[in-house]
């Protein structure tokens, strides 16, 4: 009886907040008051050391800012563009690997490789490749004849952004890919001796029986590859510093330039509090999205 | 049908090489401009085998050469493995050590605002770092801990931790309750199942979430370039950054570095590839 | 199999832990001991914490034990960073009113912007009368604001042209470019020759750099900036013509290297190093990576000649010195004037103009005989000193200097027409100076 009594204690009132306290207040110092302090810090216009109280003017300035919207676009088309060919490149090379063939083990260790490659790396390294004067890229279409003149590829707005999204795709594809190998693996073989007896060919097979029972591992993929890539900062930095032209000046550099370049402390808690209402939306969408696929199966 | 069967492996076969070659290629160059002279780097065209490879940008590197003065200071570059690792390892342990038990309370317990705290959580682990980086750092500048490997630990946990929580989660969810409650009948008390029953069975997915809290905070970048100044606390991604500001680039010693600091997670990942898979699928798949 | 999978986890977060206690108590034992020195201990050593720009960090390392073993009681902390990212580093810092750094390297484009904002302390009172008489007033200005000084300039920079002697004797070039059209011919036939690519690489990416090879053309085609009232007037004619030009020569007479746009200025020299270019305009520490055969391919085979100008103007280029100062957050003035009078010092800015090649501060030093024959091209440096132009001094100046960058890069990538990308330029720095 007492016995009984101690456990109905141990497992309600209580004791499950000391299970996770440790963790709240981890969070709470490291993630839910600096939220604060920087809705606090975006009431404020900051010069120097003197910060004047502006209510939400930082906020509306913004959003009057041509900067703002274009970085915006150009984020947006960052995160369709990439995230858009991760996922056919990655759901490609997870049919391929589904498939049995000699270096399969060998194919499908290596797609550990850009996964883990650190992304930094990835820009220093891609930087290099597409490097005007030096860059391999170059050296290697002139050599094949393709191009008789080295193209600066960082060099010009328009195709700076997309060389950024190669770099990109080079290395996020294979998370997707890991993610859909997984989930290939798991669809039984009859479903698809079925379909083949009822006569479906291939691409009817991958759109008949593949697609649907896929269908919640890739909305969650494309979950977090959208988010993390609207949140893209590293590639960028590494690769174009936002240049040329602003050309590759997405949402995280234009906040990070105004927060620490101008030091305009105000209007970069504004912006990043923005950025994050951005994610926030995106997410809802997303769990909508899944939550009601989940319910129809 | 047989045709139709070899026609098919003919074509995996040669998508596969096509495979493996846009994997690799990157990675070969990467090496071989490491070891490349920078003469025989700005050659036009490039000399895609070097002829005199030597290893001297990495022994440079690693402070095993000395590195002439006008060249400029080489970053330690071991000093900055040295902070991304202790930072990577501390702030790992530090967060599956509390997550632990938050992921099993919010798994199997019951409590009020449970659901709301755990919604709470997931979005954490959207909130993008760009919004964290200001006022993170004028808390660090009123603490006086700026530029300290402290710092970056704790502060690596805003990510780390909301992501442990929320895989462990789900893997003690996947832990059948039956086995826990045996126990309770027999008059276990939560410790002792915690530690006898639902630990063992759940070190896999344990594993998993270092590798994937060790890898993240590896990879980070924004706040280690913000709250660190010096090679007291700098991380190897913020020094390798650094060697495209300084005056002289030298994109051969650039991609030693990238070498270096590529190798342990990649190392790590692949020796442990079981687990970096089963955690793909867990973590993004289970909801 | 799940015994050992257990145990390597223990040990691993054993580990984990183990090494994070030990990080902790090794850099929070590091921190403490930096802010204010040891209090504790009978003699008291006091740190000073120098934050500086990359490009003499070598040299300056290279004295700091001598300062240290001449002045026991003090310890130099010193910390380097690239250009492109000392701005940040210090005003993220400053504005924070945080007191991590007790000396900053202060460009004489932020000395608005730090003296408006209270960052750095007026020295007045601290200069001797040999250095209100001594040091160069150009060098003097970097850290001069309304008439007041807040820190002393390292060393007296400017954009010069160098020039390789081999490719232009090859060439049969005896008379040297004197304006940008005769620039442009001598690069073309120099082409036609077969000798070179390009006539120069130059410093166009996305960062300030850019605004000095701009202002350097602009002030050769007789533009301006700002007026006097310190209005913004980019878009004037000569304006235009200057950017035309820097245009055409990318796309039009074809002498620039396509990867300039790309290129800072510290990766502009890179050609120019490797003997591949007959021309580059850089800084002076520029002519002793030139010289050091590690690095360089054209060591002793460069000349510094004026920069061309066009029509009435002989030369013009930007000057970009830069300064030391005292933050206002420093709890040891004393100390940290003593460092920054040091490097200052005759001795040393000889030194440094011998070692680095650094122009010095003092003007007695110009004539130094013992300095004119170790630094064969400080002649031909001291007379484009004459013809130097500051960057406008303006509070809103970093701001300002971004919206040209884009707006530049946009005319550089054609985007946009020059006049196009100029009135741009101007619409948004008058949006610009009204939020000051």
């Amino acid at each position: 009886m007492k016995k009984n009594m101690a456990r109905r204690g141990l497992d309600m009132g209580v004791h499950p907040y000391l299970y996770i306290a440790p963790a709240l207040i981890a969070l709470t110092a490291v993630v839910l008051l600096p939220l604060l302090y920087a809705f606090y810090l975006s009431l404020f216009k900051t010069q120097g050391l003197n910060g004047t109280f502006v209510g939400l003017a930082n906020y509306i300035s913004i959003l009057k800012e041509d900067y703002f919207w274009e970085s915006t676009g150009r984020t947006a088309y960052f995160t369709i563009v990439s995230v858009m060919l991760e996922f056919i490149l990655g759901m490609l090379v997870a049919l391929l690997l589904n498939e049995k063939f000699r270096w399969r083990g060998i194919a499908r260790a290596m797609l550990i490789l850009p996964w883990a490659l650190p992304t930094v790396v990835n820009g220093v390294l891609w930087s290099w490749i597409f490097n005007s004067s030096y860059g391999s890229l170059n050296g290697l279409l002139s050599q094949l004849g393709l191009i008789d003149k080295y193209i600066n590829w960082l060099g010009e707005p328009g195709i700076a952004m997309n060389c950024v999204i190669f770099a990109d795709v080079w290395k996020n594809y294979a998370m997707i890919a890991l993610i859909l190998l997984a989930g290939l693996q798991t669809i039984p073989a009859d479903y698809y001796e079925a379909a083949k007896i009822d006569g479906a060919n291939a691409v009817q097979r991958f759109f008949g029986v593949t697609l649907p029972l896929m269908k919640p591992s890739i909305l969650v993929c494309l979950v977090l590859r959208t988010m993390e890539a609207f949140k893209v900062f590293d590639i960028v930095y590494t690769m174009t510093k936002g240049g040329p032209a602003n050309g590759t000046q997405v949402i995280s550099y234009y906040t990070y330039q105004t927060t620490f370049q101008y030091s305009q402390f105000g209007t970069g808690a504004a912006l990043s509090y923005l950025v994050s209402l951005f994610i926030l939306l995106m997410a809802i969408v997303y769990v909508r999205l899944i939550t009601g696929k989940g319910n129809e199966s | 049908m047989r045709r139709g069967e070899r026609k098919k492996r003919i074509f995996v076969n040669i998508a596969a090489v096509f495979l493996m070659i846009y994997i690799i290629l990157p990675f070969i160059w990467l090496f071989i401009s490491s070891i490349s002279p920078k003469v025989e780097l700005i050659a036009t065209p490039p000399h895609w085998i070097p002829e005199n490879p030597s290893f001297n940008n990495y022994l440079k590197l690693l402070g095993l050469q000395e590195a002439s003065l006008s060249t400029g200071e080489i970053p330690p570059f071991n000093t900055a493995m040295r902070n991304s690792i202790v930072v990577a390892l501390s702030s790992t342990g530090l967060s599956v050590l509390i997550g632990i038990f938050a992921a099993y309370a919010f798994a199997r317990l019951e409590f009020r605002g449970k659901n709301a705290m755990l919604i709470s959580v997931i979005a954490l682990r959207m909130l993008p770092e760009i919004a964290l980086v200001l006022p993170l750092y004028m808390i660090m500048q009123k603490l006086n801990m700026s530029d300290s490997k402290v710092f970056l630990t704790l502060v690596y946990m805003s990510f780390v931790l909301p992501f442990v929580i929320w895989i462990l989660r789900s893997y003690f969810e996947s832990i059948p309750v039956t086995l826990e409650e045996a126990a309770l009948i027999d008059g276990a008390n939560r410790w002792t199942i915690i530690w006898k029953i639902v630990f063992p069975l759940a070190l896999p997915g344990i594993i998993t979430t270092c590798i994937f809290c060790l890898l993240t905070c590896w990879d980070e970048f924004l706040f280690s370039l913000i709250f660190t100044t010096s090679y007291n606390a700098k991380t190897v991604t913020v020094a390798i950054s650094e060697f495209t500001t300084r005056h002289m680039i030298d994109y051969g010693l650039m991609m030693a570095g990238g070498m270096l600091a590529s190798l342990p997670p990649i190392l790590f990942a692949l020796v442990l590839q079981k687990y970096v898979v089963n955690g793909l699928t867990e973590g993004s798949v289970k909801e | 199999m799940k015994k050992t999978l257990k145990r390597t986890l223990g040990l691993l977060l054993v580990l984990c832990i183990t090494v994070g206690l030990l990080a902790g108590c090794g850099s929070s034992g590091g921190s403490t001991a930096a802010p204010s020195g040891g209090e504790e201990a009978g003699e008291e050593v006091v740190t000073i914490r120098v934050m500086s720009s990359d490009d003499f960090a070598g040299f300056r390392t290279s004295v700091i034990a001598e300062f240290e073993e001449a002045n026991p009681g003090i310890k130099i902390d010193f910390q380097s960073v690239g250009y492109d990212a000392l701005h940040q580093k210090e005003v993220t810092a400053l504005a924070a009113g945080s007191d991590t750094y007790d000396i900053v390297d202060v460009d004489c484009i932020w000395t608005p912007e730090y003296v408006t904002n209270g960052y750095i302390e007026c020295i007045d009172d601290r200069l001797t009368d040999e250095m209100k008489t001594g040091i160069a007033p150009v060098a003097m200005d970097t850290l001069m604001y309304e008439g007041k000084y807040y820190g002393l300039p390292m060393f007296n920079d400017l954009f010069f042209m160098y020039y390789n002697k081999d490719i232009l004797s090859q060439a049969g070039v005896t008379d040297m470019p004197a304006t940008w059209d005769e620039f442009t011919e001598v690069c073309q036939q120099m082409q036609e020759a077969g000798l070179i690519d390009y006539g120069s690489a130059w410093g166009w990416a996305q960062a300030e750099g850019l605004i000095c090879y701009y202002m350097t053309f602009l002030k050769g085609f007789g533009g301006s900036l700002t007026d006097e009232e310190h209005n913004p007037t980019v878009n004037l004619p000569e304006n235009v013509a200057a950017l035309q030009y820097m245009v055409d020569s990318l796309y039009e007479t074809n002498i620039s290297d396509p990867a300039s746009v790309t290129s800072d200025d510290r990766m502009a020299i890179d050609l120019f190093s490797q003997g591949k270019t007959p021309f580059v305009i850089n800084w002076s520490f520029a002519w002793s990576v030139f010289n050091d055969p590690e690095q360089s391919a054209v060591a002793d085979k460069v000349g510094v000649m004026l920069v061309p100008g066009t029509g009435d103007v002989k030369s013009a280029t930007c000057a970009g010195s830069m300064g030391l100062s005292i933050t206002s957050t420093c709890k040891h003035k004393d100390e940290a004037w003593k460092f920054i009078e040091f490097l200052a010092s005759k001795e040393i800015q000889k030194r440094q103009a011998i070692e680095a090649g650094a122009l010095p501060i003092w003007e007695e030093l110009y004539t130094d005989a013992e300095l004119i024959e170790q630094h064969p091209a400080l002649e031909a440096m001291l007379e484009q000193v004459g013809y130097a132009h500051n960057r406008p001094s303006l509070v809103w100046y970093n701001e300002f200097s971004d919206v040209l960058q884009v707006e530049i890069q946009n005319a550089l990538t054609q985007n946009k027409t020059p006049q196009q990308a100029l009135d741009d330029a101007q619409a948004k720095a008058l949006e610009i100076q009204k939020k000051y």
